[in-house]
């Protein structure tokens, strides 16, 4: 049962701000005397307003909030004071120094063609077809690598490194982040004829959403950040876009007035 | 540091003194961050784990529902260890069926007294969308919450009208409904409520 149904949130919305007509309170007022979902529904919406009234827990959470900032920059200026003392500063120079070495020695002897296994700031894919959802307990294959995100409880794309290292299918970690905290996931939907996310070249991609009568500005960003495609201006569902980029690996961008609300990924390739 | 007794802190928690805060943060956080990091979360996991344990702790407290058979600090643990496993499970049930991790899940609620409630749960879902929306939508519901009239809005927010401001304000609320409906906590929620 949906709780927050969006017809009952616009009747609510519109009834708890006074500005429907004396008939159409009235109408409201009978359908909540019988409509048993409109009721759980105004019940919810009733609790929420209480629950956003009670200042006391909200500002404990900012103050913890803050409170845990300050000890993770304190946490930071500790190195800081330690880098500023020579004594430790020089054991600690040795100490990487050493650690260097034992890297070269143990790392640098990979087979050609062998990848590393370790997210830096970039992440690759190994074939367009390795893209998936990764879930807690998921098997992950020899050859994948999941970004950090996805060893806790984020919901993060699976994706393995690319065996030909070509630069167009890296994603700037930043950008993988921000896909972590996608949660909206399954409100914006992403179509083309090939029915994933990866999309032969010079197919048309249509942007989907809900509710329809919300509208949107859609940017498509490489790789890096930079932008290859923008609606410009807030356009509504569906939207579509021909892919006709090249190989590569894209980020979409969904925004409203207020900034981004959704971010997700799609790669082009050749058709096949 | 200073060291507060027990007393002390709840009475600190009540009047939200900063200092009491701290030492709450300093003593009673890392344990709960070494528990979330090794139970397959982050440092970023166990923060937010931990502002909800206090918003729960201070709502039972100030509703005279905080019944202390252990420190506080135990209190504190239980709460956030509770939390924990409440979010994995709802995130990834099939999961931990197979991991076997629903049967610690539930032994926990036995060794509670008193698990997060749902009613508990729901707040702190709500709390959390609110936070994601932007300071302007912010502002604008507590300013409505709060019974302020549209003109007033418009002139502390600096937008041009109470037209203006009411249509905001209506699109701010809509997209909180569309966030806490689309979290997947929260469906996992009223799934467990409705089952």
């Amino acid at each position: 049962m949906n709780m927050h149904d969006q017809t009952y949130t616009d009747l609510i919305l519109r009834y708890l701000d006074g500005i429907m007509s004396e008939n159409e309170k009235m109408q409201f007022e009978q359908m909540l005397e019988s409509d048993e979902a409109l009721q759980n529904a105004f019940q919810e919406h009733k609790r929420l307003f209480e629950a956003l009234g009670e200042k006391d827990l909200l500002k404990i959470r900012a103050e913890i909030k803050d409170i845990l900032e300050d000890r993770k920059l304190r946490k930071g200026s500790w190195i800081q004071n330690l880098l500023w003392n020579p004594w430790s500063a020089a054991a600690l120079f040795c100490l990487l120094i050493f650690a260097g070495y034992f890297l070269y020695v143990n790392v640098s002897n990979d087979k050609p063609g062998e990848v590393p296994t370790i997210a830096s700031d970039t992440v690759r894919f190994t074939t367009p077809d390795t893209i998936q959802q990764l879930f807690l307990g998921d098997n992950i294959t020899e050859d994948s690598l999941v970004i950090p995100g996805s060893e806790s409880l984020h919901e993060t794309p699976a994706l393995a490194l690319d065996e030909t290292n070509d630069p167009a299918f890296q994603i700037r970690g930043e950008y993988l982040e921000l896909m972590g905290v996608a949660y909206r996931a399954d409100y914006f939907h992403l179509t083309s004829p090939a029915d994933s996310a990866i999309i032969n070249m010079n197919d048309i991609i249509i942007f989907s959403w809900e509710p329809v009568n919300e509208a949107y500005v859609v940017d498509i960003l490489d790789g890096q950040g930079n932008m290859v495609y923008s609606s410009d201006s807030m356009v509504n569902t569906p939207y579509n876009v021909k892919a006709d980029f090249p190989c590569g690996a894209y980020i979409i961008r969904i925004s409203e007035d207020d900034g981004p609300v959704f971010w997700s990924i799609f790669m082009v390739r050749n058709s096949p | 540091m200073h060291h507060y007794t027990e007393s002390e802190i709840i009475r600190g928690l009540m009047d939200m003194d900063r200092g009491v805060i701290q030492y709450i943060v300093e003593e009673f956080f890392p344990s709960v961050s070494y528990y979330v990091i090794n139970n397959r979360g982050r440092e970023e996991d166990a923060e937010d784990i931990f502002q909800d344990a206090m918003v729960v702790i201070l709502k039972r407290l100030k509703e005279g529902e905080l019944n202390l058979h252990c420190s506080l600090k135990t209190y504190v643990y239980a709460i956030c260890r509770n939390l924990w496993l409440k979010k994995v499970a709802w995130m990834h049930r099939r999961n931990l069926v197979h991991a076997g991790v629903t049967n610690e899940y539930l032994l926990e609620e036995d060794a509670l007294n008193r698990p997060v409630k749902n009613e508990e749960m729901r707040i702190l879902l709500y709390q959390r969308n609110f936070l994601k929306l932007s300071e302007l939508c912010r502002k604008m519901i507590e300013f409505f919450l709060q019974g302020k009239s549209f003109t007033e809005i418009s002139a502390s927010l600096g937008i041009e009208n109470p037209q203006k401001a009411r249509k905001r304000k209506y699109r701010c609320l809509k997209r909180l409904v569309n966030l806490i409906n689309h979290d997947p906590e929260y469906l996992r929620l009223i799934e467990d409520e409705y089952a």
